[in-house]
């Protein structure tokens, strides 16, 4: 910037004729002009909003905006770029003391007219450095905190920032430059290049401005490497003395010379190189939270390319008039009642911008009118771009939708979309260590049947996030994985039969018939036509229906089809067939749509599911007679989590029978229900009359469904219905019964399990198989092939529940053939086979609950139900001996000598490792004989009989009472 | 100090001393200067935070409070305000507390789990708001 051809260094690199102390001067000036035009409009107070409404409204305002953000960082690098030229060529010796001490000290004028012209931009980001610059400020000895307020004002205000950006710290640095270049106006040739160079640049890359919903904080480039700086320290000072130190280094270099000057300038310039190595880092290597996460700057406040022109407040006013902008249509009606105020560069176009959460939103332009959301998610109250994302500040569709979540809630974006800090923090962490997240307990199941180690021996349960690609973990991934609830939802539409994971929204997305149609007439457009958005969005809410488990629930255990009293079949049924078109002649869809046909003509006796498969009607649990949903019983706490990491699905299941069926509930007054159930109270607008009382579960969880009145009885209110069923203690049987103390209740009350014992499993090296974690086919397959379906009565088996004080010895409860397979893990030609056998029941909440029980034969005198497997138990009499006799149904397993579907040999005990539990167990030979016992007596008295009511009380007492003609079973 | 500070006056000979007077007229300005800068420096006293009484179990951001509720429904509060150079807190991850600037974490009890910050939060007081919530007094 020398004025005089004397000064300027002799080497100076030039383009055109101009010096890059040229560029800086007319970097300054054009700077200046186009600050002075945007300070007209400016407002200290809104100062985001003001910027934003140019955004939004204003293409024009944006240009001026983008023309001052790139004259000043030319400024700043051709700034420090001519001063180290002049360095470096020994031409700063040429200059006076006095004026070069001046330029050093017009260093700080220059890093803090950049800085603040940042912190003016009054976003997320420009809050955060503002705090941080007044700290660092604060550093200064002695006048720390009163240079901070003179320089930076008090609070989040940012009029003293606006007053030394304009004017103080701006005539500062134009009086140097005016000093040192000689002359007041820069040279035409400096303006007109960098005049036409940002003007270009301006058109296209605009600086972002942060909405305050993106995590990533970031400051302005130049201070990035500042920023990594002070990651690795505890505190600013030592960056005030080094900021210091540089200056009086700077400032004495003009006085060193020989070798002092040599290794000075080689340290400044290390300094240098060392600073821009830093800024790097912050620029790419720097994610959320000051992560490592390499890759281009993708922060809301970084550089947004994109024409500017896009939008003319011209193309809003008809948006806003109702007319159509960028697609879609848009109303006034759709302004939430706040408008912007104007702001001087957008006229009465800003004046009218919809305005979510104290900011516009440009997202209600377009997609104004949206229904369908409840009040707490309606896009009035919170915007669109809350869940979405994307860029509020833009009309232009591209920018608007550029980083746009389409759907939300998924588990890898739950913590910035539903979770986010002002929504519903705790959630995402809560669902990340959920069993229907982790599945920890199937996991951990299928490695021990494989024989592998991980299987949560002792240490933390594993997780589907880091299961591998051993042949257990393989089998897991093509058999098992598509049910978690981690795997995304990735297209629109409703959680029906075939919807897996989901994240957020496999239990919260509820579309009605106006927002199904309008999805379907979108989707149709896709094939030709104009595509209108959906104004009905579907709704998101606590009422989850049972449709929200049946895909996932229909499946293994079948716990959903159960429920419904569906069970499955294993072909279609004969009633139906004859009506289906064979396979040959075209199944697939015409198959499945002439099943539907021939399903409901059988007056819903049969149904297929969309998957296929075909079930038959069965008495279903009378819980969903009653009308209750799968959430009546299951709490926020077991579907989502209670935020701890549990082994299986039994330690996260919180309730119990005992929680509505008892002769006196226990209860929690609506004072000390806990802060998520009083939420929900609230946004239900549950009125709660005085004495009334919750229910609640051993683990203290509020019920807040079930009312519970001062006698301790309960009446139940559909959390998805409404409707309303009193909870009936147990009969005198269930509680005064010591005989049958140690059973669950649903081990009498189940009417009916699935049942398949002869699964099988097997490995095709050849074939391809799909990993449904990566979502992509592999080499080698696993296939599953079931054996005929059964539905009966379920075997019976102990487990030892820790949470169960009041039954040491175990509790008898309910289980069906698990695993009884035959696994090759090296089926190929190639090498030894590598086989395994394993005979596994697993205990299943069956879900097939009915008042009526079943009958004391069923379970004394049957050997499915003991876990002999399929035959014929009789007792006979012989020679005066009474002997217990069993002849199974189906042949031996070679492996065990056992019949194939048992789960116990008759008269034995299995050592351990018989359940896919650790804590379960069949009956051992000593249990399997006093069953045995009251089976014998069975085969002559009645169960309802007045002998069998007395062995009920003391069943010791009655067999000692017992008549001569009564036979005990001889067990040798 | 004062007989050195004699001996280089006496050696500056008169323009010297008269640099020194000179020096000596500024001191009111400065002084005046010092005493508006520490009017307009006083630090302003933390705000209540008011906290509903539904606030969540665990961490939480409320207002310019980082709030902490126990199972048994006690509830402490900080600043939400990061000890290293002052960043708003404004983001609860899992169970801790993140600095979006430099990636300071604070724990449940406010202490730091990982720096650059070395000094746990600044508490807020926390009372019992009539009509039910708290009110977290700034320290």
């Amino acid at each position: 910037m020398a004025g005089d051809r004397k000064d300027r260094p002799e080497s100076v690199a030039r383009l055109f004729g101009v010096s890059l102390g040229d560029v800086a001067a007319a970097a300054f000036v054009l700077c200046a002009l186009s600050g002075a035009f945007l300070a007209v409009a400016f407002d200290t107070r809104d100062a985001a909003g003001v910027i934003a409404g140019w955004l939004l409204a204003n293409s024009g305002a944006v240009f001026v905006r983008n023309v001052h953000y790139w004259t000043a960082q030319l400024f700043l690098v051709c700034t420090v770029l001519h001063a180290w030229e002049h360095i470096r060529l020994g031409t700063e010796r040429r200059v006076g003391r006095g004026v070069w001490l001046r330029m050093v000290l017009a260093l700080p004028a220059l890093v803090f007219v950049m800085l603040s012209g940042f912190l003016l931009r009054g976003d997320a980001d420009a809050r955060q450095a503002l705090r941080i610059v007044r700290e660092i400020a604060g550093a200064v000895p002695l006048v720390g905190t009163r240079l901070g307020t003179f320089l930076f004002g008090a609070g989040e205000q940012l009029q003293v920032v606006y007053a030394h950006h304009a004017a103080t710290a701006t005539i500062v640095v134009w009086l140097v430059i005016v000093e040192h270049a000689r002359r007041l106006w820069p040279r035409a040739g400096g303006v007109a290049a960098v005049g036409v160079s940002t003007a270009a640049v301006s058109l296209v890359l605009s600086p972002g401005l942060h909405d305050g919903m993106d995590p990533l904080l970031k400051g302005p480039w130049y201070f990035l490497g500042l920023q990594e700086v002070l990651h690795w320290l505890q505190g600013p000072w030592p960056v005030v003395w080094g900021a210091v130190a540089g200056l009086v280094v700077l400032w004495a270099v003009p006085r060193l010379s020989g070798a002092w000057r040599t290794w000075t300038l080689r340290l400044l310039l290390t300094v240098l190189a060392g600073y821009a190595a830093l800024t790097a880092v912050g620029l790419f290597f720097r994610g959320e939270n000051w992560r490592w996460e390499p890759g281009w700057p993708r922060g809301r406040g970084d550089l947004q390319p994109g024409f500017i022109l896009g939008t003319e407040p011209g193309d809003l006013d008809a948006g806003l008039r109702g007319g159509e902008a960028g697609g879609a249509q848009a109303s006034p009606r759709a302004d939430p009642g706040r408008a912007s105020r104007p702001s001087g560069a957008g006229g009465s176009v800003v004046a009218v911008l919809p305005m979510v959460l104290g900011r516009p939103e440009g997202c209600l332009v377009c997609h104004a009118g949206v229904t369908g959301l409840g009040a707490a998610h309606r896009p009035e109250a919170i915007g669109c771009a809350s869940c979405h994302g994307g860029n509020v500040f833009t009309l232009a569709k591209e920018r608007a939708h550029a980083g746009m979540v389409r759907i939300p809630g998924n588990r890898a974006d739950a913590a910035r979309t539903c979770g986010q800090a002002a929504c519903h923090p705790t959630l995402p962490g809560r669902m990340e260590r959920s069993i229907m997240n982790t599945f920890a307990g199937a996991i951990a199941v299928n490695r021990r049947t494989f024989g592998e180690a991980g299987g949560g021996e002792g240490g933390s349960p594993p997780s589907i996030s880091t299961l591998g690609h051993s042949p257990a973990d393989s089998h897991f991934r093509q058999l098992c994985a598509s049910c978690h609830l981690g795997l995304p939802k990735e297209a629109w539409g409703p959680i029906g039969e075939t919807s897996r994971g989901g994240g957020c929204n496999a239990c919260h997305l509820t579309y009605d018939a106006a927002a199904l149609k309008e999805l379907g007439a979108y989707q149709e457009a896709s094939f030709g036509g104009r595509r209108v958005p959906p104004r009905n969005h579907p709704d998101l809410n606590a009422r989850a229906d049972d449709r929200r488990c049946f895909g996932c629930h229909s499946r293994s255990s079948r716990i959903s089809t159960n429920y419904e009293g569906w069970h499955e079949l294993n072909e279609a049924p004969q009633e139906v067939q004859a009506e289906l078109p064979s396979k040959a002649a075209g199944g697939g869809p015409a198959m499945r749509t002439a099943a539907k046909t021939a399903a409901e003509s059988q007056t819903a006796a049969f149904r297929q599911l969309e998957d296929g498969r075909w079930f038959r009607m069965v008495p279903p649990d009378v819980h969903h007679e009653r009308g209750l949903a799968c959430v009546d019983c299951h709490t926020a706490q077991e579907v989502m989590g209670a935020g701890h990491v549990v082994r299986d699905k039994l330690e996260q299941v919180r309730v119990r029978c005992e929680d509505c069926h008892a002769a006196n509930l226990a209860a929690v007054a609506p004072a000390a229900v806990d802060p998520e159930s009083r939420r929900l109270l609230a946004l239900r607008g549950t009125r709660i009359p005085e004495g009334l009382r919750f229910g609640r579960t051993r683990d203290g969880d509020a019920l807040i469904h079930v009312r519970v009145d001062q006698n301790g009885r309960g009446r139940l209110v559909g959390k998805v219905t409404g409707r309303e069923v009193d909870l009936r203690p147990p009969a005198r049987a269930c509680s005064g019964d010591r005989a049958h103390a140690r059973l669950a209740c649903a081990t009498c009350h189940t009417a009916w399990a699935p049942r398949c014992a002869s699964c099988h499993t097997t490995f095709e090296p050849q074939a391809e198989g799909f990993d449904h974690l990566t979502q992509e086919a592999t080499r080698g397959a696993w296939r599953e092939r079931a054996g005929p379906f059964e539905a009966t009565p379920p075997t019976l088996g102990v487990r030892r529940d820790l949470r169960d004080a009041g039954r040491p010895d175990g509790t008898i409860e309910t289980y069906v053939p698990g695993m009884i397979l035959r696994l090759d893990k090296n089926p190929s030609a190639a090498g030894a086979p590598d086989r395994s056998f394993h005979r596994l029941y697993a205990r299943l909440s069956t879900h097939t609950i009915r008042r009526e029980v079943r009958r004391c034969e069923s379970c004394h005198a049957d050997p499915v139900a003991l876990g002999f497997g399929s035959g014929r138990l009789r007792f006979v009499l012989e020679q005066g001996r009474g002997r217990w006799l069993f002849e199974p149904a189906q042949g031996s397993a070679p492996e065990d000598g056992l019949p194939e579907d048992a789960w116990v040999g008759f008269g034995q005990t299995r050592p351990g490792g018989a359940s896919t539990r650790d804590d379960a167990r069949p009956f051992t030979r000593e249990e399997q004989q006093r069953i045995l016992r009251v089976g014998a007596c069975l085969t002559c008295h009645a169960g309802e009989s007045a002998a069998m009511g007395r062995a009920l009380d003391d069943f010791d007492a009655a067999w000692r009472a017992r008549g001569a003609h009564c036979m005990a079973p001889d067990w040798d | 100090m004062m007989f050195r500070a004699r001996l280089r006056l006496a050696a500056a000979g008169p323009n010297g001393r008269r640099r020194f007077f000179w020096t000596l007229a500024l001191a009111p300005l400065a002084w005046g200067l010092e005493r508006l800068l520490s009017r307009t420096g006083a630090a302003l006293p933390a705000a209540p935070v008011r906290i509903p009484e539904d606030v969540p179990e665990g961490l939480s951001v409320v207002g310019d409070a980082v709030v902490h509720r126990t199972a048994d429904g006690r509830v402490r509060a900080w600043e939400a305000r990061c000890t290293h150079l002052g960043c708003r807190l404004d983001r609860v991850s899992g169970d801790v507390v993140v600095c979006p600037c430099h990636g300071s974490r604070f724990g449940a009890d406010g202490r730091v789990l990982e720096g650059p910050a070395a000094r746990p939060l600044d508490p807020r007081r926390v009372v019992r708001a009539e009509g039910g919530g708290w009110i977290a007094h700034g320290g």
